[in-house]
């Protein structure tokens, strides 16, 4: 009993002066959210619904599981909305239905994400320019290109590609498959190789990472190709789902997964933090959309809006909350 | 021993090159010009110059407070939204009514001051970084709009309202010009000459010598987020005199352009080192190439990269210079 009570009193200090991961206050307040959550709209809990929600946050979880590993490597990347839009409409203009032109075109929207967070990183090394601007004119490149291609939406996407990569049997479906399959291996990638530890060296403190002989440049590279390349697989993703391609589609997920990210602990300064928090900070934020889209539809309102103040104010009130961590 | 009179210090390059640098902007601009000239015989007039300062007035202006920000060491992405939220709000709440001119107007700039206030607040008290605080408020102040507007901006501008438009003065000059070579006198005389000036300049080169000397970051911060925000709300009621109607895409350029505007008139991303005099030619080498890429029909797209490009080689050539 007394051990109980001197785990929760530990809790709740902890609660107060979050000092290292504080992923636990995140998945805290989210179970709470939920029991309140469930209480106030009983049907969030039918299967068909969480089936939805968990389908909905596969997009937004694949950008913040990238968007983390920038962050914890001290850096930003303001051009992954761009990118995703850019991607979508690069498949959607040159897919046709043959089922080799599919797999050339995913293979080269892929390579295309690669190219774009190699031009990242590549830009970060040769100049000493904060990654915050660096990201935000190539997100800027990114998306005059895509106007290039297309005003607003348009394009092909063939009905077999839609239906692999939307398939799903219940619960389970092809693209939550697919994202479980991804945070697993970012997982290990982030905890159990070298790679990952160099990851949190280079947003802890990036001298010794060059002291002790790891190029810098290098890691932080990897680190916006990672991002790049879940980008791109997100741009596919929501091609396929709306079966087109639109320079619209990434717009929101630059903020997204940063709040994402932020809310789940990961500090922006870098080299704190995880991957456990940014899944709770996904499922909070497709749990929050998914809620919204309810009430909204209950009163007649237009959701998108309302989730646009949202996010807004989630992301301040987490970085207010973790403002005391050093 | 050798008496040492004289310490064998270079003088750093960036220490002579500020007078070069704005004397490079306004070449630079000079030369645009020039090349638009070329291009089309038919802009040779004053009128058509005077048709570019009107319309690099509105950026102009926002962009006197997005250079105290970034002289600051910050960065304000919220400017476009406010400038739309006060274009909206008062042709919204005007409705054609002159005896509500006035206090629309006011209630316009307190919403544009609130926020420039929310996003100081934001960065100081709550320890935020700036790019995230405005961003964050971009989100917000976009959702306002469009809740307020559900998605098609309503309401009429008076006649009397729209008539300010018109006017020139001294045959000349649109009211907006004249709003934008004021303001820029008075802010210029303010980061130069006063007190206040040199501690927005202070807290960019070295946020922790001017708290050890006395300044109190904080104030001087959220002050000057706080002229952005007003300082925006006065472009838009400047701007929406020449809108027949409401627009949701008035703002929607507007912070690129004044980033872009500020960092091509010299002004240093990392902070402490720039001013008005050369974010005036910037706002009008934007306007000018925005002209000039309207004139090829390919401004949607060419605009972006070419901005893109602009602040990047811009920003990679101080960051060699200063390293060097």
């Amino acid at each position: 009993m007394t051990i109980a009570m001197n785990a929760a009193k530990a809790f709740l200090q902890e609660l107060r002066h979050p000092r290292r991961h504080s992923a636990k206050i995140i998945w805290t307040v989210l179970a709470l959210l939920l029991i309140l959550i469930v209480i106030v709209i009983p049907e969030f809990i039918h299967p068909l619904n969480i089936a939805n929600v968990l389908q909905q946050m596969v997009p937004l979880g694949l950008v913040a599981i990238g968007q983390t590993f920038v962050i914890l490597g001290g850096g930003i990347d303001m051009s992954v909305g761009s990118q995703i839009s850019l991607i979508s409409l690069i498949a959607s203009t040159l897919m046709t239905d043959s089922i080799p032109n599919i797999l050339f075109i995913v293979l080269l929207c892929m390579s295309c994400g690669i190219i774009c967070g190699a031009l990242n990183g590549f830009i970060l090394k040769v100049f000493p320019m904060p990654p915050l601007i660096a990201t935000l004119c190539t997100g800027y490149f990114f998306q005059g290109i895509a106007f290039a291609l297309h005003k607003t939406s348009g394009g092909y996407i063939p009905p077999l590609f839609k239906k692999v990569l939307t398939a799903s049997w219940g619960i389970i479906s092809v693209p939550f498959v697919f994202y479980l399959f991804v945070f697993l291996l970012a997982a290990f990638i982030l905890y159990s190789t070298p790679f990952g530890r160099r990851v949190y060296a280079l947003g802890g403190n990036a001298d010794v990472l060059e002291k002790s002989g790891v190029s810098v440049a290098s890691v932080k590279l990897v680190t916006y190709i990672i991002s790049s390349l879940l980008c791109s697989i997100v741009g596919l993703y929501l091609a396929a789902r709306l079966r087109s391609g639109s320079s619209h589609y990434g717009d929101e997920y630059t903020l997204l997964s940063i709040t994402a990210t932020v809310v789940g602990g990961t500090s922006m300064a870098g080299g704190l933090g995880g991957l456990s928090g940014t899944l709770a900070g996904t499922i909070l934020i497709s749990m929050l959309t998914n809620v919204l889209n309810n009430i909204a539809f209950r009163y007649n309102l237009q959701s998108s809006y309302y989730k646009d103040i949202i996010t807004g104010i989630l992301l301040i009130t987490a970085m207010y909350f973790y403002r005391k961590r050093e | 021993m050798k008496k040492i009179t004289h310490l064998p210090i270079k003088k750093l390059p960036l220490q002579n090159s500020r007078l070069m640098n704005i004397v490079g902007v306004y070449a630079g601009f000079l030369f645009l010009l020039l090349i638009s000239y070329i291009i089309s015989p038919a802009s040779r007039t004053l009128q058509d110059f005077i048709n570019l300062l009107k319309q690099s007035s509105g950026l102009g202006m926002l962009s006197i407070g997005q250079t105290m920000i970034i002289i600051t060491g910050g960065i304000d992405l919220c400017l476009g939204s406010i400038v739309t939220l006060v274009h909206v709000l008062t042709i919204g709440l005007m409705n054609g009514d002159p005896n509500r001119i006035i206090i629309v107007c006011l209630l316009g700039m307190a919403v544009g001051t609130a926020a420039g206030f929310f996003n100081g607040i934001g960065i100081t008290k709550a320890h935020i970084a700036p790019f995230v605080m405005t961003l964050c408020t971009d989100f917000i102040l976009r959702g306002l709009y469009m809740i307020y507007t559900k998605g098609q901006p309503k309401g009429v501008l008076a006649e009397q309202f729209r008539n300010l438009g018109r006017l020139r003065v001294l045959g000349l000059f649109p009211i907006g010009v004249l709003c934008w070579i004021v303001l820029s006198v008075f802010f210029i005389f303010i980061l130069k000459k006063t007190i206040f000036g040199n501690r927005i300049h202070m807290i960019g080169a070295n946020p922790v010598c001017s708290t050890l000397s006395g300044v109190k970051n904080e104030y001087t911060i959220i002050l000057v987020y706080t002229i952005a925000g007003f300082i925006a709300a006065l472009t838009s009621i400047v701007l929406t005199m020449d809108m027949s109607a409401a627009s949701l895409n008035l703002g929607a350029d507007y912070s690129m352009d004044s980033i872009s505007a500020t960092v091509v008139g010299g002004t240093l991303f990392a902070g402490g080192i720039g001013g008005i005099e050369g974010t005036i030619a910037g706002a009008m080498i934007i306007r000018l190439i925005t002209s000039l890429l309207q004139k090829a029909n390919i401004v949607n797209w060419a605009k972006l990269m070419i901005q893109s490009v602009l602040i990047f080689s811009v920003v990679a050539a101080n960051s060699r210079r200063k390293s060097t």
